[in-house]
């Protein structure tokens, strides 16, 4: 039987240390299943669900489901799965991680097993399955509805931010406590799936670990203002795996801190991405489409790099008091000041804190235009776009344009129109640098 | 033709038809258009061909030549490429100077473009990957009612009761046609719906774009008076259109092609 062609779907990385990045994703996979053959305790997960930490804390081995379907669809093994799940009645208006994770676990329960030729092995069976309101809805009810396949015990905890126009001062004590008993539920549960009390010492590690790591990524972000840009969007979106899938690991802070030496050494040099750097742009937001990561390479073909992006690394580095002095209520802090941080800002100016750092990026890093990906089925990060766009066009005249495909589904995506549209980008943005 | 002039081609290579274009200086003498049919890069050369025949000049003698469209990779012709949007722009800002924003319905897709005093794109918008924002969704109804294309726009404009359509999808428009056919719809009431429902749509992209006038139609959609009346309705303004609205791009693409050899050769002239 002749081997069948694979589509090329990934970019062409800018650094050495992204290229390793392959090796953290199948490790993650490779892990959990070794974790299931010794016994040990594997946990369906959402990331950046600030409760990271306290997994690792436990000892709780844990398996991204949303990073299993990225995967699929880099690997352009999606249909199969969304398939399935529209098969079993959900909409293709759903969002398409959770649509290939509902039919990655129907296919297995009607098949009795893994399904061949899953990416990286596919997922082992879960002893638990944690979820989060934390970003969108899906990542909430994901796993209560998978527990019609799965009768393991499911916790799902609500991570809450106030509105905008809300006087911090006034809400925040109450926010802080009921993300507080939030941690505290969830912690209560892990203890007793995992029949021990958790070490608070250890949470304690896991938060300085995750700490190092995310100031280091927010560092080699810094460094990335550098002209010509020494790091490209396509490495920014494999190199998040190590700070949101190892959040709490020291080979979370190991890699970036090879990345961080990496990156500065090629600023020093002025090593661009790309010989002839034209244009610089701004990922103004939307999940990656990880059907056609090629398409970075594409941009680059016309000397337009991604100098940076307003997706993964949510927030800089926030100061939690120093009167705090325990590990879950430092973590109910930290979430509050990572999702309030451009409050303030945002009243005095545009009104939204994610147009404020667009704004800071456009500034601090240049940009002569930005792009934004708009996924059909990821409301939480689409619905909103065209607004921001607007907004920021009230304070910059820099060229915009909304791709629109999916983050994995195919279907959704047409490369004629992608190619017309950035063509027309282009001559906008040459247009303005002639004028 | 005398031997000192200066001539520039556009090659549009859209996903319906291949139109070019010949200009003698910024003047346009000579233009073609032909279905694409199957084979972009034969049918590319034939109407080259023909067009450079028409202007009575060999392919040597083109001081310039851009190519755009959907099919511009397939064209067999070592040009440059611009985009159709940007083509397009330059086109409108040509024919009619007080342009300031550009729609072009194709075959495929439904463009809007807000572009500058001096023809180059400011802010643009494609429609959404479906067959409701493209020239198509008109083809499609008009297979159905038996209505030849260049009979569409006359036929809307004598409708009196146009149609609702309850359905933003090509596809179910199709069903919904036959339903109203069935129900004693004329044939048009039922174009007339179709153009409003798609002037609807154009009319949110102009909307996002912050279109301002003068307003131009063009591409294939412009030969559909009965559309261009709609969507000036539904924008309460008068749009203007070109009158050989397939060409706009092909030309646009000649006279950039024209600004290029200026700019790579400052002390020529026309």
């Amino acid at each position: 039987m002749e081997a069948k062609e694979q589509t090329k779907t990934t970019a062409v990385k800018g650094t050495n240390t992204a290229r390793k990045v392959r090796g953290l994703v199948k490790q993650i996979f490779q892990s959990a299943h070794e974790a299931k053959a010794q016994g040990k305790k594997v946990a369906y997960f959402m990331v950046t669900s600030q409760y990271d930490e306290i997994v690792r804390a436990m000892d709780i081995v844990p398996m991204p489901t949303e990073n299993f379907a990225g995967l699929c669809g880099a690997k352009r093994d999606m249909d199969r799965f969304l398939l399935k799940a529209e098969e079993d009645g959900y909409s293709q208006v759903l969002c398409s991680y959770t649509r290939i994770g509902l039919g990655f676990d129907s296919l297995r329960r009607e098949m009795g097993r893994i399904p061949e030729n899953s990416p990286d092995g596919g997922m082992p069976m879960p002893d638990m399955m944690l979820g989060s309101s934390a970003v969108c809805d899906p990542r909430f009810k994901w796993y209560q509805a998978v527990g019609r396949f799965h009768h393991v015990p499911t916790y799902s905890i609500d991570c809450v931010a106030p509105s905008v126009h809300a006087d911090l001062n006034e809400v925040r004590d109450y926010y802080i406590r009921y993300q507080k008993e939030q941690f505290e539920g969830l912690i209560a549960f892990l203890e007793k799936q995992m029949g021990k009390k958790m070490d608070r010492e250890r949470l304690w590690e896991a938060i300085r670990l995750s700490e190092k790591a995310w100031r280091l990524w927010y560092e080699i972000d810094r460094l990335r203002v550098a002209v010509p840009s020494p790091m490209p969007a396509q490495d920014h979106f494999s190199i998040m795996v190590a700070g949101l899938y190892y959040a709490g690991t020291q080979t979370a802070v190991d890699f970036y801190q090879e990345l961080h030496d990496e990156v500065k050494d090629r600023v020093e040099k002025k090593m661009g991405v790309i010989p002839d750097e034209k244009y610089r742009i701004l990922y103004g937001g939307g999940l990656p489409p990880w059907h056609t990561l090629w398409i970075f390479n594409y941009f680059e073909s016309f000397g337009a790099v991604f100098a940076i992006e307003n997706v993964y690394r949510g927030s800089d580095p926030v100061e939690v008091p120093s009167h705090v002095k325990d590990p879950v209520e430092y973590l109910a802090w930290r979430t509050f000041l990572r999702y309030t941080q451009r409050y303030e800002k945002a009243k005095a100016n545009s009104g939204n804190p994610k147009v404020e750092k667009l704004l800071e990026m456009i500034d601090d890093y240049q940009t002569d235009g930005v792009v934004f990906h708009a996924c059909r089925s990821c409301r939480a990060m689409t619905v909103g776009q065209i607004h921001m766009k607007n907004l920021l066009g009230q304070h910059t005249d820099i060229p915009m344009m909304q791709l629109v495909s999916d983050m994995v589904d195919l279907r959704d995506y047409s490369e004629a129109q992608w190619k017309a549209q950035i063509a027309a980008f282009i001559e906008a943005l040459a247009g303005r640098q002639a004028n | 033709m005398s031997g000192t002039h200066r001539y520039y081609a556009g090659l549009d290579m859209g996903s319906a038809s291949i139109k070019a274009a010949v200009l003698s200086g910024h003047r346009l003498i000579a233009s073609e258009i032909v279905a694409s049919g199957g084979k972009y890069s034969d049918t590319a050369r034939k109407i080259m061909g023909g067009v450079l025949a028409k202007a009575g000049i060999s392919e040597d003698r083109l001081d310039g030549m851009i190519i755009t469209g959907l099919g511009a990779e397939s064209a067999p012709f070592d040009a440059p490429q611009v985009s159709d949007i940007s083509c397009h722009a330059m086109g409108c800002h040509c024919l009619f100077p007080s342009t300031r924003t550009v729609i072009d319905i194709g075959g495929q897709f439904t463009k809007v473009a807000r572009i500058t005093p001096q023809g180059r794109i400011a802010d643009f918008l494609m429609s959404e990957k479906c067959a409701t924002g493209s020239g198509r969704f008109l083809q499609v109804i008009a297979r159905i009612l038996q209505v030849k294309l260049e009979d569409i726009g006359p036929l809307s404009m004598t409708s009196k009761h146009p149609v609702e359509f309850s359905t933003n999808c090509a596809v179910f428009a199709e069903s919904e046609t036959v339903s109203r056919i069935a129900e004693g719809a004329k044939a048009a009431d039922i174009l007339a719906g179709v153009h409003h429902a798609m002037a609807a749509k154009v009319a949110m992209l102009l909307k996002r774009v912050k279109m301002e006038p003068d307003v131009v139609l063009t591409g294939g959609g412009g030969e559909d008076e009965g559309l261009a009346l709609a969507i000036g309705d539904a924008l309460s303004l008068k749009i203007l259109v070109p009158d050989k609205p397939r060409l706009t791009a092909a030309f646009g693409a000649a006279y950039l092609a024209r600004e290029q050899h200026f700019r790579s050769h400052e002390n020529h002239s026309d």
